[in-house]
């Protein structure tokens, strides 16, 4: 079982990681602020699962960045490829953190309504210079 | 030289072959696979130097892939670095008992795939 401040703390520090060391942005935790046009994409894993909501203006930069390519010329195809792929690293990220001795054991990531945490005892807004993101876990038990 | 990257994902084959060039391999070509089994395929019909592999895809994943590598004569040589979001130790220390040369974890600086593809090859170009 996983606790939530433990997670909580995990995603705190790998969020800012992931995204300045892959996404080319940096990242700090921020009271949140987020629409229901955030895109969505949500990790099941062993002990729970976790969304990331990403401001359409940081999804065009962090897909743009990712790829190298002019914002403008980012497709939605693409869009939703890297941030699938960003939501994949934050979790196997902060999940390896957690637990450095055991396997991360992941799902394939999918797009999904956007998840402010409700009810959730993990939530956690970023602020980038590009936009938001947010992170919400659901954890089994917790 | 030919580097063949296998990763399920399409933006992050196109990211580590991005940053292979940024890290000196600018001249090499491409090779590039969905899963394991594509990249037996390509193994097998081209000479390939260098193998940067995921391990959770579909179908044959990493350490199936590793796997068959290791079992086949003719490719067991190959130089293997795995790029995984899985840090664990377990993890990493069965990927390099199937014979991972290197293994880096995401996130990862071009800095830091540019220094495990050197110590997989034994030295960078």
């Amino acid at each position: 079982m996983i606790a939530a401040a433990d997670f909580l703390a995990a995603a705190r520090a790998v969020a800012q990681d992931v995204l300045e060391t892959m996404f080319f942005s940096p990242a700090e935790p921020v009271s949140c602020q987020h629409a229901e046009e955030f895109v969505a994409v949500r990790v099941a894993f062993q002990g729970g699962e976790m969304s990331v909501m990403i401001s359409p203006e940081l999804a065009v930069a962090a897909s743009a960045a990712f790829l190298a390519e002019d914002p403008g010329g980012v497709t939605a195809e693409q869009l939703e490829m890297v941030s699938r792929e960003l939501a994949n690293i934050l979790c196997g990220a902060v999940l390896s953190r957690l637990h450095p001795e055991e396997r991360v054991a992941l799902r394939a990531p999918e797009m999904a309504a956007p998840d402010f945490g409700s009810g959730a005892e993990v939530h956690q807004c970023f602020a980038t210079p590009e936009g938001r993101l947010a992170i919400t876990a659901r954890l089994d038990c917790a | 030289m030919t580097i063949l990257i296998v990763d399920d994902s399409p933006v992050m084959r196109g990211f580590v072959r991005r940053v292979m060039c940024l890290a000196g391999f600018d001249q090499a070509e491409y090779l590039e696979a969905p899963d394991g089994a594509g990249g037996l395929q390509k193994a097998r019909s081209a000479r390939v130097d260098l193998v940067l592999t995921d391990i959770n895809m579909p179908g044959m994943d990493g350490e199936a892939f590793l796997a068959a590598l290791r079992a086949d004569e003719a490719l067991r040589s190959i130089p293997a670095v795995v790029i995984s979001t899985d840090a664990t130790r377990d993890r990493r220390e069965r990927m390099t008992a199937l014979g991972a040369r290197g293994y880096i974890a995401k996130p990862f600086s071009p800095e830091a795939l540019r220094e495990e593809v050197g110590r997989a090859l034994g030295g960078l170009p």
